[in-house]
């Protein structure tokens, strides 16, 4: 199964997405104009995925901002992975949230009562 | 030379094995002439077996004066004298002998035949040493007459029959014309080989020569010294032996010479044909190349000719296609500015009914003495709305982001604000206000929202909502009330920040959507500022390192402005938005409402100026959505609405009901509003009629006039013109 690679944008998250080290990682900013047009490939993506998962899949979630809409998807995204856990793979979410964005935070926190992934949050430093 | 050489050592060979036979011939002293009166004798006695050895005596004096033909005369009259008495071993020498000397004359055909009639008795006789004789014969005879294969093949016979005697020095022979043959042949590496082989031989033969030599030697001086008689001879023969074994050694260094010479010429010849092959390759390869270059360049050109014509005619019709295209394009490229003018016009028009239905800021000035609403939709319509209500002295005011923006969200907003004013109506109905409470407001409009979207809380099925923010300000007791989905409300007292955090759940469907929003009970304070707003603010991308602006810069900018008058407020945060946003885009709706608390009792809102209870209003419309916005737009006033569909429900409803004032859509179905006012007039002159009208010009403002129509409202309403427009009438 191939990688899925899609460099960051202003408004759209840089994907990369591992099938053989079982790390998908997602970062940057997600506000497109259409959600359900850009997120429809990596959906597919990971429907594939759960058909041959890697024994251990992690699930690195930088984001700095993302809209309404693409929470819904990437909670969508996460509901998917979550059926993993029933396959006897070890999954878990690195919520990285940026130091003072309490807001991230929360939504991350949010995020993990609503899906049965363990969540561990990750606060770090903006390097740029 | 070399040829020559074997030639006589084949001689030699030949006649060596042939000894016995020849002897008695060879050395007889009789003279031709004796012997051919012998012959005559024995003919006539017919003792063909005397005649035979005495022709076959002849032939050999012949040969030997060098008389070949003479010599081959009588040998063959020998033969035919043999065969009358079957004598086949004589039969065989001769032709042997024979062959031999048209060998000599360069009769090479007759020569084979010869050898080849001598072979065929020696098969049958199986007489290998002599087979062999008649093979080598042959293939000498084949190389003198350049047929260099056939010796080849003959020679391959050969090596077989002196392999099985082990006859080397055959083999040497054998090896020395394959080495002949093969060089002829141009095959040099094979001639090298050949050649080593005979080569190596030979020098074998001669050490065993030499070493036969030296055993002779040893015997010889232990004969001198045993036999003293015969010394001098034995001596003499010492000197004969030392003699020819030096010549043998002379001669086998010279061979070695020769055989080194001729190796170097071999290793000279093959190198010089290994550069011929090369600059043969070579040359072959370049003209393939040149070959291919003008192949291509000719099928280039030939190909170009036939496009250039095909271009020519392509380019034609290209032209026509281009401007057919160019036209098409144009076409659409209007129809498409056509479409966004219309989408525009449109989304203009939603604006200004999402305007209209935004409270307008009369409704704050009557509740609110001191607020500001920061409002700054993304696009032309808004996901976020803000909202108020009061009633009995009660203020209630509210601030939402709806999933999405633009039209999505401005949809979801438009839902949002008629459920409120229904749920505030309900609520307030009956009942008093001080029973009004924040969270109840929100888990009813929670229900409202999600039963209107049919949502059911199934994986991926629609999650729109909205997050708000929502205070009821009780002005008498100094008591707030807040609850929120996701939002907080912000109250800032003496520089300081307090913070009432909203549940984090949405108003929608969520995993426990049956769970109560929090109520949060607030005693206020004088000059307590509260804030409720959307994330759109601090989640805005920007700064120097396009990053969130962060909730935390938003607390810490708010606290730095609070002291500021509230009005400075909203262009101070304006002014930081902006700079903070820079280059980037708007992401979101941006909404801030602040209002400061102060010691004022708040009246009612809209009551005093604008409040029309008992007051019947007749309106006339088809289209539902404009209906809604008037009834809508006239619901604060208390007024009493009542529809009509068009011109003609318009008129009888005026004839049988009390009517206070008419607002008469322009363009209905069945009857339009100028007639229906024509008909009113004829029994009513007094009843306010205002038309509604959209793009309306001078000449319809004429004819409403001229109908009898009081006054005219452009649509989309602007609501407080709309108000006074109806107030002026009222009171007349």
């Amino acid at each position: 199964m191939e990688s899925l690679n899609i460099p960051a944008t202003d408004i759209t998250p840089g994907i990369r997405f591992n099938a053989s080290t079982g790390v998908l990682e997602i970062e940057g900013n997600s506000l497109p104009e259409d959600v359900i047009g850009f997120y429809k490939d990596i959906f597919q993506w990971v429907q594939n995925y759960i058909e041959h998962p890697n024994s251990t899949t992690t699930i690195n979630i930088r984001l700095n901002y993302f809209n309404s809409s693409s929470s819904k998807v990437l909670l969508d995204i996460l509901s998917i992975l979550e059926g993993l856990t029933d396959q006897n793979v070890k999954v878990e979410v690195n919520w990285f949230y940026l130091e003072l964005d309490d807001d991230m935070l929360q939504t991350g926190k949010e995020f993990e009562s609503l899906v049965k992934i363990p969540f561990k949050f990750v606060n770090y430093m903006d390097n740029k | 030379m070399e040829r020559k050489n074997i030639f006589w050592l084949c001689v030699v060979f030949f006649v060596f094995f042939n000894s016995s036979y020849q002897r008695g011939f060879s050395q007889s002293s009789q003279s031709i002439s004796e012997l051919e009166s012998i012959c005559e004798k024995n003919e006539k006695e017919g003792n063909w077996l005397e005649l035979s050895k005495c022709q076959t005596k002849i032939g050999f004096l012949y040969r030997d004066q060098q008389n070949y033909q003479k010599s081959i005369e009588w040998m063959r009259k020998a033969i035919i004298s043999n065969e009358k008495v079957g004598n086949l071993n004589g039969i065989k020498n001769l032709y042997a002998n024979i062959g031999l000397m048209y060998s000599e004359l360069n009769n090479y055909d007759e020569a084979i035949e010869c050898f080849q009639k001598s072979l065929k008795i020696n098969e049958q006789q199986n007489k290998k040493s002599d087979i062999l004789s008649d093979l080598i014969n042959i293939a000498q005879a084949q190389q003198n007459k350049h047929n260099y294969q056939q010796s080849n093949s003959t020679l391959e016979r050969a090596v077989g029959y002196a392999q099985e005697m082990n006859d080397k020095n055959s083999l040497k022979i054998i090896y020395g014309m394959f080495s002949e043959n093969y060089d002829k042949l141009g095959k040099y590496d094979k001639a090298k080989e050949y050649f080593e082989l005979s080569s190596s031989l030979r020098s074998q033969l001669q050490k065993e020569e030499i070493k036969k030599y030296e055993e002779i030697t040893k015997k010889a001086e232990a004969e001198i010294n045993l036999k003293d008689k015969e010394k001098q001879d034995l001596s003499e023969k010492l000197e004969k032996v030392k003699y020819e074994k030096e010549i043998n050694l002379k001669l086998w260094q010279q061979e070695k010479e020769l055989n080194e010479l001729k190796q170097k010429e071999f290793e000279n010849k093959e190198r010089l044909q290994k550069a011929k092959q090369r600059t043969t390759n070579i040359i072959v390869a370049l003209l393939a190349v040149i070959i291919v270059i003008i192949s291509i360049f000719i099928a280039v050109v030939f190909k170009q000719l036939k496009q250039i014509k095909q271009v020519n005619h392509q380019l034609e019709e290209s032209f026509k296609q281009i401007a057919a295209q160019k036209e098409e394009i144009e076409q659409q490229r209007d129809i498409a500015n056509n479409q966004k003018k219309k989408i525009t016009d449109s989304i203009a028009y939603a604006q200004r009914i999402q305007n209209a239905v935004l409270p307008p800021t009369y409704a704050f000035d009557k509740i609110l003495p001191e607020y500001f609403i920061l409002f700054k939709p993304r696009d032309m319509v808004s996901g976020d709305f803000y909202w108020v209500s009061s009633k009995d002295g009660v203020a209630i005011v509210a601030a939402a982001d709806c999933t999405g923006h633009g039209v999505p969200g401005a949809f979801m907003s438009m839902l949002g604000i008629a459920f409120l004013n229904d749920i505030i109506n309900k609520m307030t109905f009956n009942r008093h206000i001080l029973t009004l409470s924040a969270s109840e407001i929100l888990n009813q409009l929670r229900e409202l929202v999600i039963n209107s979207l049919h949502q059911t809380g199934q994986p991926y099925e629609t999650k729109d909502g909205m997050d708000i923010a929502l205070c009821i300000i009780d002005f008498e007791n100094k008591q707030m009330q807040f609850a929120g989905a996701h939002n907080p409300a912000y109250v800032i007292r003496k520089n300081e920040l307090i913070i009432l955090e909203g549940d984090r759940m949405p108003i929608g469907i969520y995993k426990n959507s049956t769970q109560s929003f929090t109520n949060h009970e607030f005693k206020l304070e004088l000059n307590d500022q509260i804030y409720l707003f959307s994330d759109g603010y601090y989640d805005q991308i920007g700064g120097p390192h396009k990053t969130k602006m962060l909730s935390g810069n938003f607390k810490n900018f708010l606290l730095q402005i609070s002291n500021r008058p509230i009005s400075e407020q909203k262009i101070l945060l304006e002014e930081n938005f902006e700079k903070w946003k820079g280059d980037f885009e708007q992401i979101d709706d941006v909404l801030i409402f602040g209002f400061k608390f102060v010691p004022q009792r708040i009246s009612t809102g809209i009551e005093s100026e604008y409040l029309w209870e008992n007051v019947n209003i007749l309106i006339a419309e088809d289209v539902d959505i404009n209906y809604f916005l008037l009834v809508e737009a006239l619901r604060p006033t208390g007024a009493i609405i009542h529809r009509a569909h068009n011109g003609v429900e318009a008129v009888k409803f005026c004839k049988d009901n009390s009517v206070d004032l008419v607002l008469m859509d322009i363009r209905m179905p069945e009857m339009d509003g100028l007639e229906a006012t024509q008909e009113i007039r004829k029994f009513n002159k007094t009843l306010p009629i205002i038309a509604q009208t959209a793009h309306a010009d001078v000449t319809d403002l004429v004819k409403i006039n001229e109908v009898g129509c009081n006054d005219y409202i452009s649509k989309p309403v602007n609501l407080k013109t709309f108000l006074s427009v109806i107030k002026k009438h009222l009171n007349k």
